[in-house]
């Protein structure tokens, strides 16, 4: 009798005992468990305000080639800047030509009257209307990277996002000069570029804009090199540029207002020629998660086409009620 | 006056390049090479690939080890010593400044340096370090990425089955040969 005491005792005991350890085990299970305690929710800021967006989408072009890199717009043709290919095409998507290149490609541009150039590292091309390869040439130095092209006083100016420069060529490649950056009044630092995108336009009154990304600043150089006057600020709000290196492409509208393009968290963002916040064209959540940053172009009505990498197409942004 | 500009510039950067590299090397290879041997019996250790981790905060609590074994480090050529780093400041603080209110680390590991206008270096206490991966997101999210998590061989045990590697749900901690005991983003790419 005593033994079977003992034995109805045991018995409890290993069922409450199994009971503990299955109860424990459920409640610390990976999937039962509580959410990440220290989580950093970046969703957060992907929400934007409504009432901020003042342009719309009104069309979409699906690229036909595959690793885009670059965009540029001249007389409602759109030049296409793929990592081993150079496409012109209308605003249509109507395809001109399209050519094959050996080099990895990193930006298109187009001079005022209209020739197309294409950059590929360290080297930089010519095209004729055609396609056809014109001339090319090499850009000397260590780890040149050309990431922006921009035409002034038939002079060519390249970005340099490996050297931290913008050099100048007289328009048959030869080096003239160039400048980094330095000699502003406060510090003398120039051009800090944590990352290759180092974009560079020319606004309607013929003045040369940089994005100092570092500085999170747009620069204006006049043309001896120094520094006239920027804007730009960093914050986590809409109104600044947020992250290490921002705006990493800009273009300038007909009225001299500024399109951004940024990193991190994808903003497409409209800045007035003085550098106050105007409106977003685009936010985070119009873009893929972990988007690369879209390349921007526009054209002479202030239509904005945004390369969308990641979907391999261009997005095509009318202001409203214009 | 402006080759003098220049050179003192060109210095700045070199020092910034050059110095950091130097510390990132003297920071993890010396440590490598001195504990190495003491802790780790086998050919295989456990290793953090930085490029999977997705930052799910897992790695501050499931180490055996407490405080974690792992710890966030820093990939200085990648860094842009910003002012304004998203690693380090709490998103939508008015200043920018080291007050602990504006610091998003939970423990205040990550310490900030002035260096020289406009830089500022970004260094880990590891002591304070739980290898939470609150810095890193925000570092991926709004920067280059430099900050990262890599599990510590001078903490790490080494442990026949990696607890944080049987709970990981990106399939980041992963066993690689002892002799290359670290996966430093700068080091080695996404394959
Ligand atoms: S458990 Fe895996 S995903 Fe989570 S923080 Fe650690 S390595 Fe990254
Ligand atoms: S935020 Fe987390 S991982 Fe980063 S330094 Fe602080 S404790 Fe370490
Ligand atoms: S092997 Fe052990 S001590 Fe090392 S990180 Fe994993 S759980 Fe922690």
């Amino acid at each position: 009798m005593k033994k079977y005491g003992l034995y109805i005792l045991l018995i409890s005991m290993g069922i409450l005992i199994s009971y503990l350890i299955l109860a424990d085990f459920l409640k610390t299970s990976v999937k039962k468990r509580q959410g990440n305690p220290y989580a950093y929710n970046i969703e957060a800021f992907k929400k934007i305000d409504p009432d901020l967006v003042k342009y719309a989408e009104i069309r979409r072009i699906r690229l036909s080639l595959p690793d885009p890199v670059g965009i540029n717009y001249h007389q409602g043709k759109l030049g296409i800047a793929y990592k081993h290919a150079i496409q012109l095409i209308d605003t249509l998507g109507r395809e001109v030509f399209n050519q094959e290149t050996g080099e990895v490609n990193t930006c298109v541009s187009f001079s005022p009257e209209g020739k197309m150039f294409l950059a590929s590292g360290r080297e930089i091309h010519q095209l004729d209307p055609q396609g056809t390869f014109t001339q090319s040439w090499k850009v000397d130095g260590e780890d040149p990277i050309i990431t922006a092209l921009a035409f002034k006083n038939n002079q060519v100016l390249a970005a340099s996002a490996g050297q931290w420069k913008v050099l100048r060529f007289d328009e048959h490649g030869t080096l003239l000069d160039s400048f980094d950056g330095t000699g502003r009044l406060e510090g003398d630092y120039g051009f800090i570029l944590p990352s290759p995108y180092f974009d560079m336009q020319i606004d309607p009154d013929g003045e040369l804009w940089v994005a100092n990304t570092g500085l999170l600043t747009l620069e204006n150089y006049a043309e001896n090199g120094t520094l006239r006057a920027f804007w730009g600020k960093p914050s986590f709000d809409v109104d600044g540029f947020t992250g290490c290196c921002n705006p990493v492409h800009f273009a300038i509208l007909p009225d001299g207002s500024f399109v951004t393009s940024e990193k991190g968290l994808i903003r497409i963002k409209i800045h007035l020629p003085s550098g106050e916040f105007d409106c977003l064209v685009a936010g985070p959540e119009d873009f893929e998660e972990d988007s690369e940053p879209p390349d921007l172009a526009v054209d002479e009505n202030g239509r904005i086409f945004v390369l969308d990498i990641t979907r391999s197409m261009i997005r095509i942004y009318k202001r409203n009620n214009t | 006056m402006e080759k003098k500009i220049k050179s003192k510039a060109q210095k700045r950067r070199e020092f910034i390049r050059t110095s950091t590299r130097l510390s990132l090397a003297v920071g993890l290879g010396g440590l490598t090479g001195l504990v190495l041997p003491e802790t780790i019996s086998g050919e295989w250790v456990w290793q953090i690939d930085p490029f999977e981790c997705t930052q799910c905060g897992r790695c501050a609590d499931e180490c055996v080890m407490s405080p974690s074994a792992v710890k966030c480090v820093h990939a200085y050529d990648l860094c842009g010593y910003c002012d304004l780093c998203g690693g380090y400041f709490k998103p939508g603080v008015s200043d920018l400044n080291t007050a602990a209110e504006n610091q998003l680390c939970p423990t205040s590991a990550i310490l900030r340096r002035f260096i020289e206008e406009p830089f500022f270096e970004f260094t880990i206490d590891e002591d304070l370090c739980i290898g939470c991966g609150k810095c890193v997101k925000g570092c991926t999210s709004f920067g280059n990425g430099s900050l990262h998590l890599q599990i510590r061989h001078d903490r790490c045990l080494n442990c026949n089955q990696c607890s944080i590697a049987r709970n990981c749900p990106s399939n980041a901690v992963k066993r690689v040969p002892a002799d290359k005991p670290y996966q430093m983003k700068g080091d080695f790419s996404k394959s």
